[in-house]
């Protein structure tokens, strides 16, 4: 009961501190104002000054879309009003994009600003835009010495906006993140759009030089931000400032220019912050029942059923006269599945030793080879066979996927080992191993942490361990304290609390959903958002 | 010492590689990065022992004339001659590049075999199912229920013979509830299970409980 009593006190320790640990505000997201999104330059290049507006297409206003209404250009000096129509955009009006559309006004004067918004009568209701401004048009003499004229139907690429620069989160520094609201010009498979250009200086005033380039489209939809990350030789500790140029048509527009940011390394990875406080519970537990177990407690272990016909396998190859096939699977060392394997190799190896039956492992990898080696001549060191053990027991066939697969059929057909055991990291290969196993009569043992394989092996084969089954292996076979110690703590710790946490998240998440909270569901989702 | 030594570098490097999961800062990052660059090292010059024990293994059969020697033939051949195309008769370019000797024998040689190993699948799942989709007893039974909604529901024919049903009762419909929520369920149990064993079992290794993949008890 006190043990219960303080599970539940743990739980309910833990669970604020885990919503703690991962409540962290998220970075303010670009504004987009739908179903317009209404957005206004100064002209450039415009030598009389003029304002150009662009917004995005209504629903229905495409190219085969003659009859649809027009769009009505509203203009006024305060927000409040009053907005008096200066125009009309219509069907033939040249489109800027597939997606959007733009309207120049001549009609301004130099100095004063202005408010815009559109609005469009659509199937007997008026649909109106955001109101944009204040916008003051500049005459292009004055801002850029250069005189091309400007047609009233000319298009014009628009600046990416809303740009941040900050320091990359949970990195060892020497990157900057760049996020921006995409130019109004950025439309989806736009020919004339040729992505953008990234500038970076020193100081504000510059100069500026460029450090890379990007295409078009939002790197989140969900914000309808582009996102990019500049590692170009950034010091730590060194401000950088930043603007971003949007390339069309031969036209460039730059962003405002944003900074300073500073890069600098963190101590920790603060969106892993869960994953630390699951890990330590299941690590504290594992701990725990080691020492329960080195203190000499009994600790009861299922039945594994693929384990226990361990020894009826190689008895039923000793009965039979024939060789018994192990298979490590088909990944390196590197992999725990394959490390996993080795240590029931050990069990097999004893026991054909002990029994003098003739062991064959072919391996995909020469370090597995190497590992496996060592492994089989430890077991027939310890059975007391030294003598029967030679370097060709483990040998290697290929690296190659379906190579390693064709020989090792091709050693199962024309040796017929009487048992064959698969036990590793499996692929698209294991069921043509299993199967050609079977083929031959052969008891097989699978076992792969390869949940699509699974299915392959328990159709092919007489016994499988699935999952972790394979990991408790090495401590089911061997009855170690230590080992079993580990096992109980990974079944307690972590399955008994991590379902307990699931069902409590599986709660709280449906409450969320019926009480349509956004903040609960965000919550959960940022809180197991691994990153 | 020769299994301390294994085990004190495996707990160094262990070690490193789970603070540097949480802490991005200097030296974690650039110590995991040497290590893994050792890893890559050590696995490129291991290569030659596998290749060199293929030979060595291959020799001797053909030597020793054992049974199925032409086999060893084969294997034999193949290596040197993939092996020396790729060294001398690549036409003075890359021996990867499009048009070389090594470039002919991959696309020529290589890829179809690969390609016929994989298409083998085809009839192995055949034969895996047959077996597996007998209704042998009551669990079978719902195996192979489930399979048979599946895979008509995934094909126009399933939708074709219930028709007649309301619009969520229909095979491709029922066929997609047992995928999203029977096998996903089942699925993430045993990845939960996978995980936890993962973490179990690196952590042995880590702290030297376990030594099986050294050779030890």
């Amino acid at each position: 009961m006190g043990k219960k009593v303080a599970l539940g006190i743990c739980i309910i320790i833990i669970l604020p501190l885990l919503i703690w640990l991962v409540y962290l505000k998220p970075g303010p997201s670009s504004v987009s104002y739908p179903p317009y999104d209404l957005t206004a330059i100064s002209t450039p290049f415009d030598t009389a000054g003029s304002v150009t507006l662009n917004w995005f297409c209504l629903e229905g206003d495409n190219d085969s879309a003659a009859t649809f209404p027009n769009y009505n250009i509203l203009r006024s000096q305060a927000p409040e009003g009053p907005f008096e129509g200066i125009g009309s955009v219509g069907f033939e009006y040249p489109r800027a994009t597939d997606i959007s559309r733009q309207y120049r006004d001549t009609a301004v004067v130099a100095g004063f600003s202005y408010y815009y918004k559109i609005s469009c009568d659509l199937q007997g209701e008026t649909i109106e835009s955001n109101i944009f401004g204040p916008i003051s048009p500049v005459m292009a003499a004055e801002a850029a010495k250069v005189e091309v004229p400007v047609d009233k139907s000319d298009i014009m690429v628009f600046p990416p906006t809303q740009l941040r620069v900050f320091d990359t989160p949970n990195d060892a520094g020497g990157s900057i993140t760049l996020e921006w609201k995409v130019s109004a010009s950025d439309a989806a498979k736009s020919l004339l759009f040729n992505g953008y250009d990234i500038y970076r200086s020193t100081s504000a005033e510059g100069p500026f030089e460029k450090v890379g380039e990007t295409t078009g489209g939002v790197s989140d939809v969900d914000r309808q931000v582009k996102t990019l990350r500049d590692g170009k030789d950034i010091i730590n500790g060194q401000e950088y400032y930043y603007y971003v140029a949007a390339k069309w048509d031969g036209q460039e527009a730059n962003s405002e220019i944003a900074g300073p940011a500073v890069s600098r390394q963190q101590w920790f990875h603060t969106g892993r912050g869960v994953s630390l406080v699951l890990l330590g519970i299941l690590i504290g537990s594992i701990l725990y029942f080691i020492n329960r177990a080195k203190a000499g407690k009994e600790l009861f272990i299922r039945k594994i059923a693929g384990l226990e016909a361990v020894d009826e396998a190689v008895g039923r190859a000793t009965e039979m006269g024939r060789a018994i096939f192990y298979v490590p699977g088909i990944q390196d060392m590197n992999n725990m599945q394959t490390i996993a394997g080795l240590t029931i190799l050990g069990r097999v190896a004893k026991l054909t030793a002990e029994y003098e039956t003739k062991l064959e492992v072919p391996v995909s990898r020469s370090l597995v080879m190497v590992a496996a080696r060592e492994i089989v001549k430890e077991a027939y060191l310890n059975a007391g066979r030294p003598d029967y053990y030679n370097d060709d027991i483990v040998y290697y066939l290929t690296d190659d996927q379906f190579g390693y697969a064709a020989g090792v059929d091709g050693l199962v057909i024309r040796k017929k080992p009487a048992t064959v055991f698969y036990q590793g990291a499996f692929f698209a290969e294991s069921l043509i191993l299993a199967e050609t196993g079977n083929s031959i009569g052969a008891i097989q043992i699978a076992g792969t942490a390869m949940p699509a394989q699974l299915p392959f092996f328990v159709a092919a084969c007489d016994y499988t361990l699935i999952g972790e089954e394979l990991f408790a292996a090495s401590a089911y076979l061997s009855r170690e304290p230590k080992l079993l110690g580990s096992l109980k703590g990974q079944d307690l710790g972590g399955k008994l609390i991590f379902l307990s946490l699931a069902l409590i998240f599986v709660i709280i998440a449906t409450i969320g959903a019926f009480s349509q909270n956004a903040v609960i569901s965000d919550t959960i989702q940022r809180m197991f958002n691994v990153n | 010492m020769r299994r301390e030594i294994p085990l004190i570098l495996t707990g160094i490097v262990g070690i490193t590689f789970f603070v540097q999961f949480f802490v991005p800062h200097s030296p974690m990052r650039e110590l995991s990065e040497t290590f893994s660059d050792w890893y890559s090292i050590i696995s490129a010059f291991a290569i030659w022992l596998g290749g060199l024990n293929l030979m060595k293994i291959s020799f001797e059969k053909v030597y020793k004339k054992d049974k199925d020697w032409f086999f060893a033939v084969t294997t034999i051949v193949s290596f040197f001659l993939i092996l020396i195309v790729g060294l001398f008769f690549s036409g003075g370019r890359q021996y990867l590049e499009q048009g070389s000797g090594y470039d002919w024998l991959y696309r020529n040689i290589y890829s179809p075999l690969s390609a016929t190993m994989f298409a083998l699948l085809a009839f192995f799942v055949a034969s895996a199912s047959y077996r597996a989709f007998r209704a042998r007893n009551a669990q079978a039974t719902v195996l192979l229920l489930a399979a048979f909604i599946v895979m008509a529901g995934r094909t126009p024919f399933g939708d074709w013979i219930t028709v007649f049903l309301p619009e969520g009762w229909r095979l491709s419909n029922l066929s997609n509830v047992i995928m999203n929520y029977f096998n996903v369920a089942g699925q993430r149990a045993i990845m939960i299970g996978i995980a936890l064993g993962i973490v179990s079992t690196s952590l042995r290794i880590i702290l030297g409980i376990e030594r099986s993949h050294l050779g030890g008890e």
